[in-house]
């Protein structure tokens, strides 16, 4: 009995002694990265949590083909049979709605990148976008024919990732007279998660440079775009890029590229420009001598045409003061053209202050092809630094 | 060591201890109460409702050959019931005759969870959706909490080969292993359901949702739908083909054009509400083609419904900017009708005196193609009626709620005009289209549509599998769950949507729900009335007679409906809907007996009927002797009412013999006599503003001895908002509405102008519109009101009402603000109580 004992005893002890070690590994582990299943594409019910956006002519279906799932023991596999239209289709997009039983992860502060399988059985490649709540934070790739294994990296400090409703996964209409259908399949949907959460950079706007596009969260979610229609394919909306290409840069160690796309009818660019969705209110507007001051900023047309450029501010009962110029091509745009006093902005509108809502750029002069410009420093300068007294 | 050696060891036995007591779980072992009650299959039963006072537990059905008819079981249990289980037997009747268990489909009803309720229907689980048995036991979803109601719903379809007679057979249940057969008779009726549905219908399926609860929205999922709903007699709007798919098209309209009263030539939406010309042209020609290659007008039942366009577009609302549009659709689709016929003419296919076929003619064919109507679904608009040639109108519901409305569209109806109704989110005694809610105005509109001549239904959305009040990326949101999240809009419990999606159990089919249910049945009901009506034209012919199936069922609508608000007479409408079966049948019997009328007098309940020679017809035991008429005889009877009002009637010859039992209640109780001074106490007007009330004795406005002349006085008020509200009044007392089917009183308009007033009830706090009619000048109307279940659904508040009657629309004064005055003579005032 006494030897039964102990050698149980020791099993025990043994056993523990194991785990322990496990558990050692393991916390190691758990401290570096872990994956988080977003969706992973495994019933019916997990399909159908997804919101499914111009995908009405089309078909969702759970598939087991070992050759295809890259996780669980299922799959989605989404057929697009639409008929052959003369115009390109809508784009479509599967939204992944949070905070639900099957998604329940609402934060993302703690995400540095999504991953997704998606085999791709369409014989052409295939644009592809991941947004956050639709119009926060975009991503853009390709589906290319064959194995697609995305990984997304996600700029924590850009956005505010900490209460985030959809994940969204977009793909390009199919193209007009097209019959063969796109054919998907989706696995592993996941978010690489490490321990530390990063929030949203709370950027200074006051000062006399409130934007410098120097940094990834300097440039993102920054700007939104003004005059795309709803019917204009997402794809062709215009793109905000951080740029570390000198010839690019007057100021700090940045600017934004924004490029513009042709619309669907080849006929003009996609918007007709873009405009601060945050910051503008904690610029200094009112801190500076307004008779000697200047609002200022520097874009270079990166297009081989030559561009009408201009700045307007409006203020939040929808007073606009509008500056505008000609930038020629391949060029910087002329200092003394991009500023405007802020005594006549003052004098346009209501009040003794300003009271800025947001700041505007509209870019007017592509050709249908469309283009690129990068906008460098949104700032004050006095008026002595124009040599002026 | 010794001593953590114990511990070790009772920490062991602890454990041990403690999992085997949780291994033993709950005895179970005590046989489960369980409660098993039939009801009504137009009563929708809560799950917690108390079911003790409902019937004990028999399932009867009865439908005619071609038809599916329905009943329902609830089952409450004691205890839980973890698993239960149900198969259906073959039917049988006596000859051995089999209505097989294949036709036979056993629905659990799924409760959905309604969080905003009314006072008649507050917050709980109500049910909705059906699903087949054998997806929920698959599902494992086969349980019952303790206490709470589960109903099954039997729903059987009676091919068109089945004997007429009596069929039985079970439905058995094991609960837990506890097993529990319910009884099934299926009366099969001696006549065949239509092939096709004499009602035409347009219940949209929002392709573009199926993907919500389908994870499918393809055309084959889509046709799917729209065949699933055939089955319901239902049309789900287009046919299912692909916008453009012109070939497709074709090909639909030669499947489905036996199958629906109408189908509807799609359209295309360019830029800001124009269509697409070219695409409409493109599928008139197609149908003209078709019709040509296979001697068949498909355009006798082809019908524009350019919803987008069209609804509402008359309205001072948003969508008033739709009505240029519609205009222009009506001309531009006028010119592409041309433009086919021009086409069709210069190919030679036909026209220049070369027939459609032997019996239509080139101009026949050409004009059935500029007639096709166009569904507006607006009020009566005279402008599209007489400069675009709209002759289908499509108003809602709430425009056949008086004698007024109703008049004005049937006058429209006798000029040609086709009228159906509709509605969206209604809630109530007219027509519901509610989860919690009435069930049975979902199914007895579709006798008031019969009855007004309302000849179409519209509803705008059967496939709502999504929250469409809530936003979510760049869509709408997304249900908590499919099948028991009532609200799909925010504000109500049930609009939008009449199916479930069977994705989520495995089937490609959808799931009905009771309300679609409710209208599969009422639109069979209009079928009964459409097939009596086509045996009474017949008949007609036969006794020279010009039977209207209208004034036939008058009784019979009495007791169902009024003004288009059901009376909730749930025992009523399936007693009506048997006696209808039986006059079929006996319609269409070699007897060719044929009601003319049953009307519940003042003194006799007064019928006339018709019959074939050798017939006889016995009348509550009496044989009565008619008079020839035509190729038969017509029987006129004045039956004494005896102590229940019930007429039962045998007609037998010539080895045939059958029989119906017609309760009216009670004969009509004389509301007042108006004979003296005295019976003026229970009258009131407004003498205070010069209104007055006296006994009149001149014959000439009276029916009877006598009469009430009430002269109803217009009054100046300083107070300019006096003058707008007061409507002069004659009123009487009545002793509560609790139990009245209807009150009824002949009213002469003494003046020589039409005079409208509002039928009126009232309480001590408020006044109840019944109804508006217009009284023609130098005439006598019947006013005659029932609908009171608009006043008080549940019945409780109709005791509170101590007066009826009249009230003019306005105050009575003229052009330059001068007082002038109405004489009404009243008679005939009856109450007649409820059967």
């Amino acid at each position: 009995m006494r030897k039964i004992i102990c050698i149980l005893t020791s099993v025990l002890l043994l056993a523990c002694a194991v785990g322990f070690a496990a558990c050692d590994e393991t916390s190691e582990e758990e401290s570096t990265v872990e994956k988080v299943t977003l969706c992973g594409f495994e019933n019916n019910r997990e399909l159908l949590s997804i919101a499914y956006y111009n995908v009405g002519g089309g078909k969702i279906d759970l598939c087991d083909d070992p050759a295809y799932v890259t996780s669980g023991d299922a799959c989605a596999k989404m057929t697009m049979e639409t008929p052959v239209r003369e115009e390109k289709g809508d784009d479509l997009t599967l939204t992944f709605v949070t905070g639900t039983s099957f998604l329940p992860k609402t934060n993302y502060t703690d995400t540095v990148a999504f991953e997704l399988d998606l085999y791709s059985a369409y014989e052409a490649p295939v644009q592809t976008m991941l947004t956050i709540d639709t119009s926060n934070y975009m991503w853009y790739g390709s589906v290319e024919p064959g194995w697609n294994h995305f990984t997304i990296p996600l700029s924590r400090e850009s956005y505010d990732l900490s209460s985030v409703s959809t994940i969204d996964l977009w793909f390009e209409g199919k193209p007009a007279n097209v019959e063969e259908p796109y054919v998907f399949y989706l696995d592993s949907f996941v978010a690489v998660t490490v321990e530390e959460r990063v929030y949203q950079k709370e950027l200074d706007y006051s000062g006399t440079t409130p934007f410098t596009f120097s940094n990834e969260y300097d440039v993102y979610g920054l700007m939104s775009n003004m005059g795309a229609a709803a019917s204009d394919s997402r794809f062709a909306y215009p793109r905000y890029s951080l740029n570390r290409d000198p010839h690019y840069i007057l100021n700090g160690t940045g600017s934004m590229k924004v490029e513009f796309f042709p619309n669907e009818a080849g006929t003009d660019v996609v918007g007709v420009g873009f405009r601060t969705v945050r910051g503008t209110e904690s610029v200094s507007w009112n801190e500076f001598d307004y008779e000697t001051t200047y609002l200022t900023y520097d874009v270079y047309n990166a297009s081989e045409q030559e561009l009408q450029v201009g700045i307007a501010l409006f203020t939040k009962i929808d007073e606009v003061y509008r500056v505008n110029t000609v930038v020629p091509a391949n060029s910087w745009s002329d200092p003394y053209e991009t500023r405007l006093l802020l005594q006549d902005m003052l004098d346009q509108v209501t009040g003794t202050e300003l009271d800025i809502m947001t700041i505007v750029i509209y870019v007017d002069g592509y050709t249908a092809e469309g283009g690129a410009l990068y906008l460098d420093n949104i700032s004050f300068k006095s008026a002595q630094e124009f040599g002026e007294v | 060591m010794k001593n953590c050696c114990r511990t070790l060891l009772a920490l062991l036995l602890a454990v041990s201890v403690c999992f085997s007591v949780a291994a033993c779980g709950t005895d179970n072992t005590a046989e489960n109460e369980i409660t098993v009650k039939t009801t009504y299959n137009t009563l929708a039963v809560e799950r917690s409702e108390d079911i003790a006072s409902f019937r004990n537990g028999r399932l009867s059905i009865s439908a005619a050959q071609g038809e599916a008819d329905g009943a329902q079981v609830i089952v409450n249990p004691s205890n839980d019931v973890s698993a239960y289980t149900a198969t259906v037997s073959d039917l049988t009747d006596a000859d051995g005759n089999t209505i097989s268990a294949e036709n036979c489909t056993l629905y659990v009803q799924i409760y959905a969870r309604v969080i905003n309720g009314t006072n008649d229907f507050p917050a709980g689980y109500y049910p909705d959706c059906l699903i087949p048995v054998e997806y929920i036991t698959a599902a494992g979803e086969n349980s019952i909490g303790a206490g709470q109601n589960q109903g099954f719903w039997l729903d059987v379809f009676v091919p068109y080969d089945t004997a007429a007679g009596e069929y039985a057979g079970y439905v058995t249940f094991a609960f837990d292993g506890q097993q529990i057969a319910v009884p099934v008779s299926v009366e099969v009726f001696d006549f065949a359901m239509p092939e096709t549905p004499t009602i035409e219908t347009s219940y949209l399926i929002w392709k573009d949702w199926l993907i919500y609860g389908e994870l499918d929205g393809t055309v084959e999922k889509w046709k799917t739908y729209f065949d699933f709903l055939i089955d319901f007699n239902i049309c789900g709007y287009d046919l299912p083909v692909e916008i453009g798919d012109i070939e497709g098209y074709k090909a639909a309209v030669r499947e489905y054009y036996d199958k629906l009263a109408a189908y509807f030539i799609p359209f295309k939406i360019e830029g800001n509400l124009e269509i697409d010309t070219d695409l409409m042209y493109r599928y008139i020609y197609a149908i003209a083609e078709i019709s040509l290659e296979d001697g068949k007008n498909y355009f006798d039942k082809a019908k524009y419904y350019i919803h987008t366009i069209y609804d509402e577009c008359n309205h001072d609302s948003v969508y008033a900017t739709r009505y240029p549009k519609a205009e222009q659709v009506l001309r531009e689709v006028g010119e592409l009708e041309e433009k086919v016929i021009a086409q069709l003419k210069a190919e030679g296919k036909v026209g220049s005196g070369r027939m459609f076929s032997e019996t239509v003619t080139d101009e026949e064919f050409f004009a059935s193609i500029r007639d096709i109507p166009h569904v507006m679904t607006t009020t009566y608009d005279e402008n599209l009626a007489l400069n675009y040639g709209v002759d289908t109108f499509c108003p809602s519901y709430s425009n056949f709620i008086t004698t007024d409305s109703i008049a004005f569209y049937q006058d429209l109806m006798e000029q040609g005009y086709t009228i159906y109704s509709y509605s969206a989110a209604n809630r109530g005694v007219v027509g519901s289209q509610l989860i919690n809610d009435y069930t049975i105005a979902g199914r007895d509109i579709f006798w008031s549509k019969y009855a007004y001549g309302i000849k179409g239904d519209l509803y705008w959305n059967l496939t709502g599998y999504l929250a469409w009040w809530q936003f979510v990326g760049r869509g709408y949101g997304l249900l908590n769950d499919l099948y028991t999240q009532a609200s799909h809009d925010g504000l109500t419990n049930g609009d939008g949507y009449m199916l479930y999606p069977g994705k989520q159990y495995g089937s490609d089919s959808p799931f009905p729900s009771l309300r679609l249910m409710m209208r599969r049945d009422g639109i069979d009901d209009y079928d009964y009335m459409s097939l009596l009506e086509e045996e009474y034209a017949a008949l007609s012919a036969v006794y020279g007679a010009e039977l209207d199936v209208r004034t036939s069922l008058e009784s019979m609508y009495d007791q169902i409906f009024s003004l288009s608000a059901s009376k909730l007479n749930y025992q009523g409408l399936a007693d009506m809907r048997a006696l209808l079966a039986r006059f079929i049948e006996l319609a269409q019997s070699d007897a060719g007996f044929a009601v003319e009328k049953i009307e519940a007098g003042t003194d006799a309940i007064e019928c006339s009927f018709y019959v074939k020679p050798g017939y006889t017809v016995t009348i509550n035991g009496v044989e009565y002797t008619g008079i020839s008429a035509g190729g038969g005889n017509k029987i006129t009877a004045r039956v004494p009412y005896g102590e229940s009002g019930t007429l039962r009637v045998k007609v037998a010859g010539s080895g045939y013999s059958s029989s119906f039992t017609f309760t009216l209640g009670e004969k009509p109780e004389e509301g007042n006599s108006f004979a003296d001074e005295a019976s003026l106490s229970a009258v009131s007007v407004a003498a205070t503003y010069g209104s007055t009330v006296a006994v009149n004795t001149d014959r000439t406005y009276a029916l009877s001895e006598t009469s009430l002349k009430a002269e109803l006085s217009g009054h100046l008020f300083d107070n300019e908002s006096y003058n707008s509200s007061f409507h002069p009044y004659v009123y009487f007392d009545v002793d509560g509405l609790t139990g009245i089917e209807y009150v009824t009183f002949c009213v002469y308009n003494a003046s020589d102008e039409d005079f409208t007033v509002q039928v009126v009830a009232l309480d001590d706090f408020s006044t109840y519109s019944l109804d508006e009619v217009t009284l023609p000048a130098m005439s006598w109307t019947t006013v005659k009101v029932g609908n009171f279940t608009q006043i008080d659904a549940d019945g409780a508040g109709l005791a509170d009402i101590l007066q009826i009657g009249l009230s003019a629309k306005e105050n009575l004064l003229d052009e330059d603000g001068a007082v002038y005055s109405r004489t009404l003579y009243i008679d005939e005032f009856y109450i007649k109580n409820k059967v």
